[in-house]
This record gives C-alpha cells, sequence and structure tokens, in this order.
C-alpha cells in the first residue's frame, strides 16, 4: 500500500554546501586543495541539481537486541538496534540530488572521462551534504545518534526496496531500484535517523 | 463511443482510491489489489459511491498490478474489472477505465529495464483488460516520459480502445526526469493518445501553471486530476490540507483554463467530485483550436517549428569523413556522441543522426546511438536513414517526438514512412522529388509537395508535421538553381507549409563553399525557412543565423546575438593568448584547447615523433612525477593525460605508418559482476595519453569476452579492474582462463580491494597501485 503521509521537501541548490572535506577524500587530494578544473565541475554540477528530500515519523520498537520494528516489518540487525537504542521514534529519510547528476557525470564520461570523475566525486559530497542539511532541520537539537541505512554493518541492502516504499520515494523523490538494488538517480541516500528525546 | 462523447460534453473520473480504501478497513501495508478479490463487495461500494457523486469514468483497482509483482496479475485484473461492471450494470454513460500505474523501475539507459520489457509488461496487463472489457485504458501517474511511451504503445498495439494518460508533474513544472508539459504533449499526441493530461503531484492550485501549460499546447482534451493538497499527520490520522469547497473551487479555475476533463486522486473522496461536478458543469468546453506551430520533442523539452527557425546539426553522417566512418567502423560509439555534444555546444536545436554505412549492421548502430545520445544529449533527434526498418527501429525507442528524415513524392517512400510515423509520432522532411525526379521549376515542386501532404492526411498525419524541403542543388551545374529553390520556398510559405532545407548543397563544387552558403543561407531564411540541416562549426554559417534573428525582431533586444558576437574573436589576426602556451605547458596545465592548438602549429614545422618525445611524453613524465610526490593530485593528473590524448590525435594524422603504434595494444575491462568503471577509465585515459592503443572492453565483462578479445586482437598485455570484494574470484576466474589460453599472457589487475597480495594470490603477472603504474609497467612491457 502506498503510504500518504510523506512530507516530501524541494531544497535550493544554493541551500547546499558541498563539503569539501567530503569532495577532496574522493578525490586523493589535501582538504583545502582547489583547481580552477574542480571548481569548473561544481559550478557545472550546480546547474543541474534538483535537491530534495522526504521523510516519515516512525516510532521504534525494539523487539531483541537485534530486531527493530519501524513500521514496516521486522528489521532484523544487530547494529542498526545498537544505532536505535534508546530512541523510541526514529525518522526514515530519502534525499536526491536529482537524475541531471547522472546525466551530467555519463555526458562527461564522453567529453572529458577526468572531469567526470571528478563530477561523480562532488555529486557524492552533494548529496551527503543534503542529507546533512535534512537531518539538521529534522533532528534540530539534542543528541544525534548515528545516521543508519540498508547495506550499513550487518543491516542488508535488501530492506532498501520497503524503506523507499515508505517513503514513497517513486513519487516524492523519483527514486527506482534496479535489480541490484541500486538507486536511480545514482546519487542519492537513505537514512534512518533516531530521535532521542 | 467515449471518443464523441469527450468532444461533446464535459467528462468526470473519480477520485482518490487508496485513501479511501484505507478509511474502510485497508490495513497499512496490505495491497488494495487484494481486495479485488478478498472484499469485491467493498470495492464495488466505492465505484457506486463515485457515479453517484457525478463521475463519468470509474478507474479500476489495478494501479499497481502487473505481472513482474503478481504472479496471479490476470485474476487480479478481471476481478478488478467485474468489480466496476457490478457498479456501472451496463450504464450506457458510464465508463470503465482500466487503470495502468508505473512498473516501479526505471528504464534504460540510467536504469535496468529495457524498453521492451517494459512494454512487454504493460503490454500483458492491457490483453486481460480489453478482454474483460474496460471501456477505456488510464495510464496514470507516470513521472518518466520514456516509461509512458511504453505504456502507450503497449495499449495501442493490444488493444483498439480509447487510451488516455495523465503524469506527475513537479513544482518546477517537470516529470522527475525532466520532461515539460510541451515535450509531453508533443510526444503524446504524436502516439495518439485520446486524452491526457496531469494527475495526483500536488494540490489543484499549485498545478495550475502546467494545466496552463498544457492546455495552450494540446490539441486533444485535457484531463486534471489533482491531490486533496498535501497530505498531512493529525493524531496518526493522514488529513489532506484542501477541502471538498476549497478543491471545488480550484477546479473550476482549473475548467476555465480549458481542463475538460476533471477529478481527483489521492485524498479526494465523492463530496470533493460532486463538488467538482456542481461547480463546474455549465462551463462550457473550451473551443477547438488549430495548431499551426509543429512541435518535436526530447526526454526534456519541445522544439517549436514554426517562427523561430532551427537549425539542424549535420554532423553526425558519415558522407565525406573518413574517421567518423572509422569509428562506425569500430564501433567507437563515444566518437559519434561527442560529434553530437560538440554541436548542442555551439547551439544547434536538433541533432540529425545518420549513421549508415554499406559494411556496418545500421539497425545495431542506430539503436546504440540513439539510446546513449537520449541519456546524455538533451536536444530532440533527427532519425536519418533510407531502411524503413531501421527507421522503425530508432521511432520506436526514441524518447520523445522525432523528426524523420525523410519521405519524397514517391509512392513507395510514402507507404514506408508514413505508417512508421502515425503509429509512433514524428515530423516528416518531405523531399520534392518522385520518381521522375527533381522538376525543374518551383511549381512542379510545389505540387509534389501538395501530393504528399495528400497522402499524409490520409494516414491521419497533420500538414504541420510535414516539413517540406524544397532541395538547394549546386549552382555550379545549373545557375537557375538557387532561385528555383528560393521561389519553392515562397509558395510554400504562403500555402502555411512548412519547410527545411540542406543547405550547404547548393556550393558543391565551388571553392570557398561557406562564402556561398552562408550568402544563401540568408536568402533562403528571407524567404520564411523554418530549419536548415547545416554546419554549426562554420562561423559563416552561425552568423548569418544569429545575425538574421536579430535584423527580423526575434531575438528580444538582441540579446542572442550580443551573447554570441562576445564569444567570437573580432577578426581572424586576433587569436587568444592560450593559443600561444607551448605544448608541453599546455599538457602539464591540463588545458586541451590549448595543446591541441600548439600541436597543430608545432606539427607544421616538426617531425611527429619529435613532437611526442620532447613535448608530450616529457611534459606527461613531469605531471606523473609530480603526482608521485604528492606534489600534483588525480584531477590535475587525468587533466594533463586529456591534453595529452587530445594532442596526440592531432598529431597521429601525421603519422603516416600507423603499424607501429597499432603494435602497443593493452585490453582493459572491469571484470564481471562489478559495474564500478571509474578505476579502469582513469587508467585508459592515461595509457592513451602515453600512445598505447587501448581497447576498452567496458565493465561488467565475461571471463570468455576477455579472452576472445585478446586472441582476436593478438594482445598479450591484460588489464583488469574490480572495485568489490565480491568480484574478485570473478577476477581470479578471469586470470585463469586468460594465462590458459595464452600462457605469454600478461594480467594486471588493480581497483579498491586489491593488494600486493590479493593479486599474487589471484596469480595475476602484476599489481599496480594507479595509474601511473599501470603505464610505468606497460611501457616496460612493450620496451
Amino acid at each position: 500500500m502506498r503510504n500518504f503521509n510523506v512530507t516530501a521537501v524541494s531544497v535550493d541548490s544554493k541551500q547546499i554546501v558541498i563539503d569539501k572535506n567530503e569532495a577532496a577524500v574522493r578525490l586523493k587530494i589535501p582538504r583545502n586543495y582547489t583547481n580552477e578544473t574542480v571548481s569548473r565541475c561544481e559550478e557545472n554540477l550546480r546547474r543541474v541539481l534538483n535537491c530534495k528530500y522526504a521523510y516519515i515519523n516512525v516510532s521504534v520498537q525494539m523487539k531483541s537486541d537485534n530486531i527493530c520494528d519501524l513500521g514496516f516489518g521486522d528489521i532484523e540487525s544487530y547494529d542498526l538496534a545498537k544505532a536505535l537504542k534508546g530512541c523510541n521514534e526514529a525518522y526514515i529519510l530519502g534525499v536526491t540530488i536529482g537524475i541531471g547528476a547522472d546525466r551530467l557525470i555519463q555526458k562527461l564520461a564522453v567529453t572529458s572521462p577526468a572531469e567526470s570523475f571528478i563530477t561523480d566525486a562532488l555529486a557524492s559530497a552533494a548529496a551527503e551534504s543534503l542529507c546533512d542539511y535534512a537531518d539538521n532541520i529534522l533532528r534540530k537539537e539534542g543528541e544525534k545518534p548515528f545516521r543508519f541505512a540498508p547495506g550499513y554493518g550487518d543491516m542488508p541492502l535488501s530492506y532498501q526496496p520497503a524503506v523507499l516504499e515508505a517513503l514513497n520515494a517513486d513519487y516524492t523523490l523519483g527514486i527506482r531500484l534496479n535489480g541490484s538494488l541500486l538507486m536511480t538517480p545514482m546519487k542519492s541516500i537513505t537514512a534512518i535517523l533516531g530521535i532521542k528525546k | 463511443m467515449i471518443r464523441e462523447l469527450l468532444k461533446k460534453k464535459r467528462l468526470y473520473f473519480d477520485g482518490g482510491t487508496g485513501t479511501v480504501l484505507q478509511k474502510m478497513g485497508l490495513k497499512p501495508g496490505e495491497p488494495p489489489e487484494n481486495w479485488n478479490i478478498t472484499n469485491p463487495d467493498k470495492i464495488t461500494a466505492l465505484h457506486k459511491t463515485y457515479l453517484e457523486a457525478g463521475s463519468d469514468i470509474i478507474t479500476t483497482n489495478t494501479f499497481g498490478i502487473n505481472k513482474e509483482k503478481y504472479q496471479n496479475y490476470e485474476q487480479l485484473i478481471s476481478a478488478g474489472i467485474d468489480c466496476a461492471k457490478k457498479a456501472v450494470m451496463d450504464k450506457k454513460d458510464k465508463f470503465i477505465a482500466f487503470d495502468i500505474g508505473p512498473t516501479g523501475r526505471l528504464l534504460e539507459p540510467l536504469g535496468d529495464l529495457s524498453f521492451d520489457s517494459a512494454v512487454d509488461i504493460f503490454a500483458a496487463n492491457v490483453r486481460v483488460a480489453a478482454r474483460c472489457g474496460a471501456n477505456l485504458i488510464l495510464i496514470e501517474t507516470m513521472n518518466d516520459s520514456y516509461e509512458t511511451k511504453a505504456a502507450v504503445l503497449a495499449a495501442k498495439e493490444n488493444c483498439d480502445l480509447p487510451v488516455f494518460v495523465t503524469n506527475v508533474y513537479d513544482e518546477s513544472g517537470h516529470l522527475m526526469t525532466g520532461a515539460d508539459p510541451a515535450a509531453i504533449v508533443a510526444m503524446l499526441e504524436g502516439l495518439r493518445v485520446d486524452a491526457l493530461g496531469v494527475n495526483c503531484s500536488l494540490g489543484p492550485d499549485k498545478m495550475l501553471p502546467v494545466v496552463k501549460k498544457l492546455c495552450e499546447y494540446a490539441s486533444v482534451p485535457v484531463i486534471v486530476n489533482p491531490n486533496a493538497g498535501l497530505p498531512e499527520s493529525i493524531n496518526g490520522v493522514t488529513v489532506y490540507n484542501v477541502n471538498a469547497d476549497g478543491f471545488s473551487d480550484c477546479m473550476k479555475e482549473i475548467a476555465l483554463c480549458g481542463a475538460s476533463v476533471l477529478g481527483g486522486c489521492c485524498g479526494t473522496t465523492p463530496e470533493y467530485i460532486a463538488k467538482t461536478v456542481e461547480k463546474t458543469r455549465d462551463i462550457p468546453l473550451p473551443r477547438e483550436k488549430e495548431h499551426t506551430e509543429t512541435l518535436i520533442s526530447s526526454y526534456t523539452h519541445a522544439v517549436k517549428i514554426g517562427n523561430d527557425p532551427v537549425l539542424i546539426g549535420e554532423r553526425i553522417n558519415p558522407t565525406g569523413k573518413p574517421k567518423f566512418k572509422q569509428a562506425l567502423r569500430d564501433g567507437n560509439i563515444n566518437y559519434i556522441i561527442n560529434e553530437g555534444l560538440l554541436q548542442a555546444d555551439k547551439g544547434v536545436h536538433v541533432l540529425d543522426v545518420n549513421v549508415g554505412l554499406p559494411e556496418i549492421d545500421e539497425e545495431t548502430m542506430m539503436v546504440s546511438v540513439v539510446s546513449k545520445l537520449q541519456a546524455v544529449c538533451d536536444l530532440p533527434l533527427q532519425i536519418d536513414t533510407s531502411d524503413p526498418k531501421v527507421l522503425e527501429k530508432a521511432l520506436r525507442l526514441y524518447n520523445g517526438k522525432a523528426l524523420v528524415n525523410s519521405v519524397n513524392g514517391d509512392s513507395d517512400s510514402m507507404k514506408n514512412v508514413f505508417p512508421l510515423v502515425k503509429k509512433y509520432g514524428g515530423a516528416v522532411i518531405a523531399l520534392t522529388l518522385d520518381k521522375g525526379g527533381i522538376p525543374d521549376t518551383a511549381e512542379e515542386r510545389f505540387s509534389i509537395a501538395k501530393k504528399i501532404i495528400e497522402k499524409a492526411a490520409e494516414y491521419g498525419i497533420d500538414k504541420k508535421d510535414i516539413i517540406v524541403d524544397p532541395l538547394a542543388l549546386t549552382i555550379s551545374s545549373n545557375q537557375e538553381s538557387a532561385k528555383i529553390t528560393l521561389d519553392t520556398i515562397k509558395l510554400l510559405k504562403n500555402a502555411g507549409i512548412k519547410t527545411s532545407l540542406g543547405v550547404s548543397n547548393i556550393s558543391f563544387g565551388l571553392p570557398r563553399r561557406e562564402l556561398i552558403n552562408s550568402a544563401f543561407f540568408m536568402s533562403a531564411l528571407y524567404c520564411g525557412l523554418d530549419c536548415a540541416i547545416m554546419n554549426p562549426f562554420s562561423a559563416d554559417m552561425m552568423s548569418v543565423y544569429y545575425a538574421f534573428r536579430a535584423l527580423n525582431g526575434i531575438d528580444t533586444a538582441c540579446a542572442d546575438y550580443i551573447a554570441y558576437a562576445a564569444e567570437i574573436p573580432a577578426d581572424n589576426n586576433e587569436k587568444r593568448s592560450t593559443d600561444e602556451a607551448d605544448l608541453k605547458t599546455a599538457v602539464i596545465k591540463g588545458v586541451k584547447e590549448s595543446a591541441v592548438n600548439s600541436a597543430k602549429k608545432l606539427s607544421e614545422t616538426e617531425e611527429p615523433l619529435q613532437i611526442i618525445n620532447s613535448y608530450i611524453i616529457p611534459a606527461l613524465d613531469e605531471i606523473g612525477a609530480a603526482f608521485e610526490q604528492k606534489k600534483a593530485y588525480l584531477p590535475q593528473l587525468l587533466m594533463s593525460a586529456e591534453a595529452a590524448s587530445a594532442a596526440f590525435e592531432i598529431i597521429k594524422e601525421k603519422i603516416p605508418d600507423k603499424s607501429g603504434e597499432k603494435g602497443k595494444k593493452v585490453i582493459l575491462a572491469t571484470v564481471k559482476g562489478d559495474i564500478h568503471d571509474i578505476g579502469k577509465n582513469i587508467v585508459k585515459v592515461m595509457l592513451e595519453s602515453y600512445g598505447f592503443n587501448v581497447i576498452d572492453l567496458g565493465r561488467d565483462v565475461d571471463p570468455e569476452t576477455v579472452v576472445e578479445a585478446a586472441l582476436k586482437n593478438n594482445c598479450r598485455l591484460i588489464g583488469l579492474s574490480a572495485l568489490m570484494t565480491t568480484t574478485v574470484p570473478s577476477m581470479e576466474n578471469t586470470i585463469k582462463l586468460l594465462h590458459k589460453a595464452d600462457k605469454d599472457i600478461t594480467v594486471i589487475v588493480g581497483g579498491a580491494v586489491l593488494t600486493e597480495e590479493y593479486a599474487a594470490m589471484i596469480k595475476a603477472d602484476c599489481y599496480a597501485k594507479d595509474a601511473m603504474e599501470t603505464v610505468r609497467f606497460a611501457e616496460k612491457f612493450y620496451s
């Protein structure tokens, strides 16, 4: 059944500051390094960003030290249970910077593999920044337990379809899964954010 | 029946299904489709309440059903239609719409569902629905144009029922994958749907801009089925924030904008529909508009052919281009795609795609090029082929409404082309020639054009979708020919017929052709030419285009002209400063353009090998060493490699005997099961910059394919890459097979998961920690 109670938000991409450290790690460059090509790639990437996030608020039912229920069946994972320890509620969050980035990266792979590589790294960093941005809005104050997601630790990627369905992500974010459970747009992130009150 | 009613009266859809069913006891997580079998009475009751509220069309509870998700899809669909039939009870003026929602997967090339598989999935649904007695097909909540097209084709190919389509637009007025309303109208009217519109998405108030656009472009009736605003959670219950009064007020405004079929989506109830009916019943239907503008479209936008000249880039075409021909023979798709992207940068509006060559399989090539182009370039395409089979395949796979190049007055040509245009949509370039050849007078050419348009009308193809090319023949053989062509354009223009011209033929056989071409282009524009198939790299042609628009008040405040003028050098003697940089500096700095320019200059005076050895290689070594000492970083290294490769391409043309460099082959592949190819691509760029001939097998490559390539190309140096731990066994297997095939094969491996030890364990001959190491090893290998 489609979930009709998802809040979806479009974010002006100017609000998203691409985390330079995050990008640096992926580009294998030092933290404060800048160069013309990287700046140009960022400028072009910004033109195609279409940032959105969507979330639902769920209650957390801890059934044992490795099983919890977030409203769509039992999830088996010690690591998730640990991350949600002491949380009665959680947000399920999905973010995407949009399919324009996929197209740009593919286009650059034809015209300039170097720029494609750089743009790919910047786009990953942009998605992370967007996730931080949404997280900061949702969990304004208080402790922020570790952001968790299918594919992290011992939580299998096979929970990804349920998470995206809960977010009605096809409609709210345009995120779809391929046969290997990878998301398109590529630069999309799902997350489970524990709330400690 | 409903097709006639659509023209006569305002029709009403029903409202929300899922949200109402939840109120009737459907549990979260429970698929509503199952109720067709477990609670058929409730489904029928729901339909009845909508019929009582005034809905003319009820939609079956089949949104999420398809053969991929449900083994018993046939049973679910037939039960769903039965529920609707029981509610309608043979009332003649009430209709059952078979509801089709998205597959939930994204189509290739960005996703992994092939277009044909998508058609197949929808087709299975449609066949059951037609058999069970649905009255029309409603394809709804589609947020991807390509998937929409697949669903429409499936409906058209498997039943004769009317097809209605509604899409989901976001706040910016686009589908999730980028299409705007004009693009969708162009595509769907091309596919001959009966009505189109918008559903779900937003509340009715926020839909207004999209509705206005749809009404502006569409000739078929426009459907609007909005949500009851946005969902809010109040005490754990989902409530939509627009009530029935607010909703119906907005719907009144929407009806006044010109939408003729109204209904609701998530959150709306029979009350919403009843109030909407009450407030809009007496608003007359919009008058039928005559649209004279021709629309073609890509996956993002439509291009209008009418009041502003349209440039069609002619460069994706092998005629007279040895390098392009070679790329076709080698299956070098990227070369061809790059030709398209470069033209897009120059500002053309449409790309002509001609990839025919006697010695290659044109159909396969056309499919590859169209698929790849429509992943990375947002311009509409003009499918240019003389083979109807190739044309059909391309039109089928095209994500939008294409231009077709071409049809002519010969009856066989029209018989081949028109049925395809009728089925898949498109605008056609019509050449004014027939069995008797090209007539010598404007009047005769005009009459062929008329004949073609009349024939097209028999197929239901509108005059506006026939764009007549009155043909330019070279003035070197007939001095009258320019005049005849221009006169024909004038005749066509007066008759309200769109025109296009392959401009450059006019100068064939003459020196300095661009002088004649550009003068002729300007004359043709003044006669009313709508489209030109031309070379956008000709500054003369582009200047004519910008000047014409500025002179004719098309270019508001001359803004485009001013921007264009700022980009070009004021006179030919003025060179940009980057041209002066020497090749070595250009490569080290990684400036491609400047590397190319200085390579061109150097190759006038120096021997190719000398240029490579005294400029390019030292530059690469310098940046490579800096990289190894961590004084330069990966982005710089890559940009330098690209600059070197570009310079290398220039110099290669001057090397008479290419056998030497052909000997330095390296095969690269990312192993089976792994789709991460960034590492491999970096290595490729670096190797190419050093002059190696890289045979790139791509990613997710079968071990057998690697072996085959090694033997076929007689190449003994293979590079394999893997990023994920899970694919290392696949790498091991590939190495084993390679060594078995030929013990002299050397395999070098790299990738995020590999280490020296790991590489040894899987019996690789060498491990390289990065691209530079691979280059050093390859140099040693061939020294």
